[in-house]
């Protein structure tokens, strides 16, 4: 979330799409219920707009419900981004200000479709290659903003056929509204009122909130849905400020925490992009500065000679890499390399430096002069990128600069190498090519996705090889009913050499092999038949699972949606921390698990030989220099490595001289040089040195114990800064700059009177009492740095540029789900149907056959279906169905269909049916038939289209059995993140 | 001991139903054994496991408008509860002074089950193995150490509120004024007058909610079908209100009864 769950509370109006928050985050209701009190009673007599297939529980509490066929949410948001510009319904100041909208384009207009409109768009977008299926061609460059002398070219007349301003209103003309009501189903008449309503919220003082959850994300065009969200939020000034935001709602109570840290296969903590094999070496330049030092110099003119008894700098903290300067002869300063550090005050130079050379000179040390290459280039738009690098010439930051966090990669990348090898010799020394044990880190192979579909078409393949031992450990994950095209993905299982399950109760996975294909949805009895691939004794995976210590059993924190890292402790019984039988908290499955790969590898001396496990910080045996010894099993320990502390350096060189220190603020502390350590930038100063007030009174700097529920805002908008601890810095509402309307130079004024995030006083030059943490510090004024602090631009982009990292077009359009109910494209028959990056009939048939994707068709399968949870089941089920009270409320599998199908099919309430998909054609999902008027069927294009939902919950272990809907999912999913396209594929529902 | 009653808004309400399940993990109640029948409704019936449930209905305006309604089903801790005026033993059901109609636990039994015929709803319920009457008790303990009823401190949106009887009617009352602004059909229930300590907000006609009556549950816990279950739920209310009066006269049939025994008894 941009902002957090309190803040609902100050919304305008709240759009809930993608999501059915009262079932999956009911306490969000909480504010939602306040923001649509009666102003008279302290609301703001806010308008609920929920935006779903059918009449879930966050529905029925809506004031207006908008239905829409699955997978259409572009084509809706599509309408209302074409409404606010159509209708001059967008804020222009915030626009013109905080995003690209002036921003003149190098070409695109020209390129996509010259002409006045782009009616004749076929869904692939410049650069397109429909060899590599990628947008990697020369076409490409039209993505990019025109370059002047002074940076990119603005032009704020928007004149300029080729401002994203122009580009965007002639895409999103062909979203009018009846063809919006075509795609989706929605009536033509609810659009436009919701379209108003919602678009209302673009006038000074007003905010609209969107929050979504998995039924944006998982389409093949997920990403691109999230895309059309921001995209409407910026045109509206939605971002910034309090009441408005994009709520990406987590589906579990601590995913976000899981993210933060590094869990998904692109990330290291922090967001971090994790290397690939074609990054070889971390990339930090070098340049010069001046310490003085003294020693002597051993006899001898020879390579390798020896400085013993240096003085003036520790030896510890010169590392191999670092240059000595010969700066007193006067004549050519030679520098020297230093080849390693022999011991606290010795070091070893490699070449000749000449007899005559007395100490009391230089030495150089690493620098941030240059930018890795992690981030891709040291450049962006050909310029160099580095701010506050002397001679350095930076066009994007002389215009107008946002603080561009991300340029400062290498330092959170060289602190996180500290906290993890900090305190090895490796380290000490340098490393391998002054990378400082970069080369430890392993890469993910760049050929290679690591996504979940992939994995398990890894699985399959390396099953031709047996003599490759493949290990899966299944860490609180259940894909024998969480993954897509499940019965497939259970039969993957039985090629594991070993597997591993660390759960709560025996989860379906780690039985995988005891479904009753008899009877479908349980699991086989002692006597019963066994599905003839899934035959125990044909294998030979070894299976374990450790039982795992419940949330309430164990000490540490999590964070919620709204980025407040929480810290809770384990319940305890008259003093002790409660126990469970030998179950253990995941923080010690991993930790014994760490210990004893140390030992095994305790001899290494190679990399490949785990020379990185052997030295890596961890556990109470380390060499550790620095006098941190951390049990990591300790989660105390583990935050505050997290949060970060000073190595011993000295201060010359940068450090704080303090031994441990905990640091206080990413901004301030990290250094790329080596001396500071730290686990996660973001979270750097959630566990600070000094003592942190809590209502039981004075406590360690762990800031996300904090708890004092006193709203420190001015205007009442429930900012709560002294309850837990939020990242970044303890901001509660990101981008928090762009709350501030520019109306005359050092005239910055809110947005939003009643209810604003932030304001200066230009009187004192500081922030009110009552601001939130702005970027860039407290006493910056309001036009200092741009809002947006990921961007070297600091503004918004609606036009998204050319990207290594994000592979779908720069607009989102509406292609249709991979199996999708049209038997052409609503844009027209020269139109892409799906997605260009993910599918195409052109490869003969399907790219992503890959991943033993085959679509059904609308002939054999003609309805659609989705799936979505319950509030009474959590995820997979293991959590729930083994609870009884909740087994109570909802004990069986079941599907939810309109009566008009149900008539179709001449099934009533109650009886039970037979789902099947392309994917289980003789494996059908068997379910209870619920007949409801809260399903419709939709008018599509001119065509009746039925679609039905179902909960997902369901598999043969536990005391509530079922199949899995996950029996019908495709595995074909998003073009980015390869999330599975679980909410929209077609099906067929028969009687039983 | 203030006096305390419930306010239930289901206009606020999701239907999320930790309320019926913070009851049984509060007051110690066990999961029943349950089918989906085709509806999210579950258990189908109040039992002496299930003090509270939710009740699921839909509604389809004649504008097309569908409402998916909610009602919570639970006690209504009457003031003139027809449970207490039914009931046979003395003390076995009493109307405590915090507004909470409760069971004694050490008293009750000796009987047929007659608070279940003298409650407008049948809301007192019964193992199958005997006659002791089971219901909700308004969470008196926790009520008693100033803590709100499980159900309304588990309501993630408030819906249920454990309010001061003396504002139970005014509260609602200022709440329905704002939620006629949304649902202009919404009414308190039941109407001023009938002396329930559990007062709903319903944003519909009743009429369009599930005011079903129990039969198939009390007949397998084993008593007799319900002989009520014609009754509009437009007549019940009355009959709550005159329930005083039909419990005098069911009490006047067991005394009869408990005299003709300890007549026997004497002999």
């Amino acid at each position: 979330m941009t902002n957090h769950w309190v803040d609902i509370k100050n919304a305008d109006c709240i759009m809930i799409i993608g999501s059915n928050a009262a079932e999956n985050h009911p306490m969000s209701f909480r504010w939602i219920e306040e923001a649509r009190k009666p102003v008279a009673n302290g609301g703001r007599n806010a308008k609920l707009i929920v935006i779903d297939p059918r009449i879930s529980r966050s529905a029925n509490q809506a004031d207006m419900y908008g239905r829409i066929r699955s997978g259409t949410d572009i084509a809706f948001i599509g309408g209302l981004i074409n409404w606010a510009l159509t209708h001059n319904m967008y804020n222009a100041d915030y626009a013109k200000n905080y995003s690209n909208l002036a921003y003149v384009l190098n070409g695109f207009d020209a390129a996509i479709n010259p002409g006045p409109n782009y009616n004749n768009f076929t869904g692939e977008f410049p650069g397109y290659n429909s060899a590599t299926h990628k947008y990697d061609g020369a076409g490409t460059s039209a993505w990019t903003y025109a370059i002047g002398a002074s940076g990119p070219t603005v032009d704020n007349t928007l004149a300029n056929t080729e401002t994203v301003f122009n580009v965007l209103k002639k895409f999103y003309a062909r979203y009018t509204s009846d063809l919006v009501s075509r795609i989706t189903g929605m009536d033509k008449t609810l659009f436009e009122q919701i379209a108003q309503e919602y678009c209302s919220t673009y006038a000074d003082g007003k905010s609209g909130l969107i929050m979504y959850a998995m039924g944006t994300t998982q389409h093949t065009y997920g990403t691109q849905n999230i895309r059309a969200y921001s995209i409407l939020q910026t045109l509206l000034g939605n971002i910034g400020v309090a009441g408005g935001g994009i709520a990406a709602m987590r589906g579990e109570s601590n995913v976000q925490g899981s993210t933060d840290m590094g869990l998904l296969f692109g990330n290291l903590p922090g967001y971090l992009d994790i290397p690939n094999s074609t990054m070889a070496t971390l990339g930090i330049q070098t340049t010069t500065s001046t310490q003085k030092l003294t020693g002597t110099l051993t006899a001898g003119t020879a390579s390798g000679r020896v400085i013993s008894g240096l003085t003036g700098v520790d030896a510890t903290q010169v590392r191999s890499g670092d240059k000595i300067q010969n700066t007193t002869l006067g004549g050519t300063a030679n520098t020297y390399t230093i080849e390693a550090v022999i011991n606290a005050t010795t070091v070893r130079i490699t070449a000749n430096m000449g007899t005559a050379w007395t100490l009391g000179d230089g030495y150089a040390i690493t620098s941030e002069s240059g930018i890795n290459h992690l981030t891709g280039s040291t450049s962006f738009l050909g310029q160099t990128v580095a701010k506050g690098v002397a001679g350095t010439a930076d066009i994007l930051n002389t215009a107008r600069f946002s603080n561009n966090w991300k340029q400062h990669e290498v330092k959170y990348m060289m602190s996180l190498l500290a906290a993890w090898w900090g305190s090895s010799n490796s380290f000490i020394l340098g490393g391998a090519n002054g990378d400082f044990c970069y080369d430890f880190l392993p890469k993910i192979n760049s050929a290679v996705n690591y996504s979940y579909m992939s994995v398990f078409k890894q699985i399959e393949t390396l099953a031709a090889t047996p003599s490759v031992p493949q290990l899966m450990m299944c860490w609180g994950m259940n894909p024998a009913v969480g993954g897509p095209d499940v019965i497939h993905g259970r039969k993957m299982l039985a090629n594991l050499t070993t597997l591993v399950c660390v759960d709560l109760w025996e989860t379906e996975t780690a039985a995988f092999w005891k479904e009753d294909p008899a009877n479908p949805g349980y699991s086989y009895a002692a006597s019963g038949s066994q599905d003839a691939t899934l035959t125990p004794t044909a294998i030979q995976t070894t299976v374990y699972l450790l039982p795992a210590k419940a949330s309430m059993e164990k000490e540490g924190s999590v964070s919620n949606s709204g980025r407040w890292v929480q810290w809770r402790y384990g319940a305890e019984d008259g003093g002790v921390m409660v126990q469970k039988g030998t179950a253990k908290s995941d923080l010690d499955i991993a930790n014994d698990l760490m210990l004893q790969l140390k030992t095994n590898y305790a001899a290494a001396t190679t990399i490949a030989g785990g020379l990185g496990i052997k030295e890596m910080s961890w556990g109470p045996n380390t060499p550790n220099n620095y006098g941190i010894q951390f049990s990591e099993a300790d989660p105390k320990a583990v935050m505050k490595e997290i949060n970060g502390y000073t190595l011993l350096y000295p201060a010359n060189i940068g450090g704080t001289a303090a031994k441990g220190n905990q640091l206080s603020s990413f901004i301030s502390d990290l250094k790329f040089d080596g001396t500071t350590a730290c686990g996660s930038w973001i979270h750097c100063g959630c566990w600070v040195q000094t003592d942190v007030t809590t209502p039981t009174g004075t406590y360690q700097g762990n800031r996300a114990a904090k708890r004092i529920s006193v709203d420190n805002s001015a205007t009442g908008i429930g900012l709560y800064s002294d309850f837990s601890w939020c990242w970044p810095v303890n901001r509660r509402i990101i981008y928090n700059r762009a709350s501030m309307k520019p109306v005359a130079v050092d005239g910055y004024v809110p947005f939003q009177t009643d209810k604003w995030v932030m304001k200066y006083d230009y009187v004192t030059s500081t922030w009110f009492a009552g601001s939130d943490v702005v970027d860039g510090g407290a006493n910056t004024k309001p036009d200092a740095y741009m809002p947006f602090i990921m961007k070297p631009e600091g503004v918004a982009r609606l036009f998204g540029l050319n990207s290594t990292k994000h592979v779908d077009g720069p607009l989102p359009e509406h292609y249709e789900p991979a199996e999708t109910p049209l038997a052409t494209h609503p844009f027209g028959a020269s139109h892409v149907m799906w997605n260009p990056i993910v599918m195409h009939m052109d490869a003969g048939p399907v790219l992503w056959a890959q991943y033993n994707f085959v679509p059904g068709t609308v002939a054999n399968y003609p309805y659609v279906g989705t799936t979505y949870r319950l509030v009474e089941h959590w995820q997979a089920g293991a959590m729930t169905r083994n609870l009884p009270w909740l087994v109570e409320l909802q004990p069986e599998m079941f599907v939810e269909m309109s009566y008009e199908l149900a008539a179709l099919l001449a099934v009533n309430n109650g009886d039970h049916v037979k789902v099947t998909t392309a994917r289980n054609p003789n494996n059908p999902v068997l379910a209870v038939a619920l007949v409801t008027k809260r399903i419709k069927p939709f008018t599509i294009m001119g065509n009746t289209v039925h679609q039905i939902g179902m909960p997902w919950h369901f598999g043969y272990r536990g005391l509530a059995q079922g199949t899995s809907a996950n029996r019908l999912t495709p595995n074909i999913g998003d073009a980015n993140t390869r999330i599975p396209e679980y909410k929209a594929f077609l099906c067929k529902v028969e009687k039983v | 001991m203030v006096e305390y009653g419930l306010l239930i808004d289901q206009s606020l309400c999701m239907a999320c139903r930790g309320c019926q399940v913070s009851c049984k993990q509060w007051n110690e109640r066990q999961a029943i054994v349950t089918t989906n029948v085709g509806t999210y409704q579950n258990p189908q019936d109040l039992s002496w496991q299930t003090w509270t449930f939710m009740r699921f209905s839909e509604y389809e305006e004649p504008g097309g408008k569908v409402r998916w309604l909610f009602r919570r089903e639970l006690c209504r801790h009457c003031e003139n509860p027809g449970c207490l005026a039914a009931c046979p033993v003395p003390n076995a059901i009493v109307r405590d002074q915090g507004g909470m109609v409760i069971v004694n636990r050490n008293l009750c039994g000796d009987c047929n089950r007659e608070c279940f015929y003298g409650c407008p709803w049948g809301v007192p319920r019964f193992p199958g193995t005997n006659n002791e009457a089971w219901k909700c008790w308004m969470c008196r303990d926790r009520l008693y150490e100033g803590k709100p009823s499980a159900c309304s401190s588990a309501c993630p949106v408030q819906a249920t509120r454990t309010l001061e009887k003396s504002v139970l009617l005014a509260t609602a009352y200022e709440r329905l004024s704002i939620v006629k602004q949304k649902h202009p059909r919404a009414n308190i229930y039941p109407p001023t007058g009938y002396g329930s300590n559990v007062v709903w907000i319903l944003v519909d006609s009743p009429e369009h909610y599930d005011f079903s009556f129990p039969t198939t549950s009390v007949s397998s816990e084993g008593a007799k079908p319900a002989a009520k279950g014609f009754l509009s739920e437009a007549a019940r209310p009355m009959l709550a209100a005159t329930a005083l009066t039909a419990g005098i006269a069911a009490a006047a049939k067991f005394l009869d009864r408990r005299e003709k025994v300890a007549r026997a008894e004497a002999k």
